[in-house]
């Protein structure tokens, strides 16, 4: 599996979420960004499946409240590197 | 147009997932539902509600279950045996879905007009002086909503009759004839959908009147009282179209008999929320204040590119009312 940054992880879910990056942080919540709704969840699963081969379940989808919780799923999974 | 949803393959195979079914299976579950199937659309549709809502009547009304769509939506829903999985209706909370596949109109304005201020001065000012001075306030300002509203009273032409309704005819489809013009966009209106939609739905009542010159239906108004504890009590405009031949002027007439009769009926405001601007102008010339409305309220709209008409994606072309929606 490829490894991806902290930034490149953030530029991604930039262009999932259609949120300017300056806005995304390890803190920010998920409420705070519109477009991470239902329907982003379900982008966002599609895009780690594509991407990186993870099936991302809705359980552990619900259970992310901030930003930082997606990156340490992604650092468990290996796809982000540091 | 936004483009970053998953395609239709990916889609299936993460809601196959979801469900535990293969993605094969999924295609195979997919159809509209029948009438088996509404026990289960019910369960299913009060598990994922916080408070339960749906019941077999309203389904009915809402949606097709018997091959008869008429005005009803179909519902296509996921099922195995008599469990239903998931279901694709109408419903605000895809407010997400709907901005990532539609351009969105603007939204709705709500336009409301104070009928009497009584029981909401009443309720701001509780207690201490306020409280003493509320019913004085309040029948000054009644007195003052009422002079200004009989000031542009008009008297209802000799040549009209006025009769409430209880289901429309042939003479609403002769009043569409004449009014729609090329400049407007609006849903397909007949007499079956306002039969169905203002007089079927088991939820909710609606009153009509509508104005005639001999036979012709010259216009028609429809509006629903509503009511709830502690709350001011709201007549809600929630449709109503004039012969073009009496514009403003038929409007206004029709308005200002709703408004006596919500009067009658002790409401404190009258309310409406269309999408057109000609309606809005008319609205703000008799005295509506425009407040926001809800995003839920939105339309969307979805065409090829470019848009044969640029003016679908601008609302002020679009003709649409409370009618078109269904908040009950």
């Amino acid at each position: 599996m490829k490894q991806i940054t902290a930034a490149d992880a953030l530029a991604m879910l930039s262009q999932l979420f259609e949120e300017p990056v300056e806005n995304l942080s390890p803190e920010v919540l998920r409420e705070e960004i519109p477009g991470w709704d239902s329907m982003g969840a379900l982008i966002l699963m599609a895009e780690l499946d594509e991407r990186f081969g993870i099936e991302l379940t809705a359980g552990e989808s619900r259970e992310m409240v901030r930003v930082e919780d997606l990156l340490n799923y992604l650092r468990r999974h290996g796809a982000l590197s540091g | 147009m936004k483009t970053k949803l998953p395609s239709f393959t990916r889609t299936t195979t993460l809601v196959a997932r979801a469900l535990g079914i293969t993605p094969d299976e999924l295609r195979d579950s997919f159809q509209a539902a029948t009438l088996d199937h509404l026990p289960g659309v019910i369960r299913l549709r009060n598990k994922v509600r916080s408070a339960p809502w749906d019941d077999a009547s309203y389904l009915r009304w809402r949606y097709d279950f018997e091959g008869r769509p008429e005005a009803r939506a179909r519902l296509m829903i996921v099922a195995r045996g008599d469990r239903v999985l998931g279901m694709v209706g109408a419903n605000p909370n895809f407010l997400g879905l709907i901005t990532r596949l539609f351009h969105l109109l603007p939204t709705r304005k709500q336009y409301i007009s104070p009928l009497r201020l009584r029981r909401s001065l009443a309720k701001r000012f509780r207690t201490g002086m306020g409280a003493l001075a509320a019913p004085v306030l309040a029948w000054a300002a009644d007195l003052g909503l009422s002079l200004w509203r009989a000031a542009p009273f008009c008297r209802i032409p000799s040549s009209w009759s006025l009769r409430e309704l209880t289901a429309f005819d042939d003479s609403v489809e002769d009043l569409f004839a004449r009014r729609w013009g090329p400049e407007d966009i609006a849903v397909q209106r007949s007499s079956q959908y306002l039969n169905w939609r203002l007089f079927q739905n088991p939820r909710a009542r609606y009153s009509v009147i509508a104005a005639f010159e001999g036979d012709d239906m010259v216009g028609y108004a429809a509006w629903q009282v509503r009511a709830d504890a502690d709350d001011p009590k709201v007549v809600r405009l929630v449709d109503w179209l004039i012969d073009a031949r009496h514009g403003f002027a038929g409007f206004s007439l029709l308005a200002q008999e709703i408004m006596r009769r919500a009067l009658t009926e002790g409401a404190d405001l009258l309310s409406t929320g269309p999408l057109h601007s000609r309606l809005e102008r008319s609205l703000w010339r008799l005295g509506f204040l425009a407040r926001p409305g809800s995003e839920f309220a939105t339309t969307g709209v979805h065409c090829a590119e470019p848009p044969p008409w640029p003016e679908l994606y601008d609302g002020s072309a679009w003709f649409l009312t409370q009618a078109n929606s269904d908040l009950d």
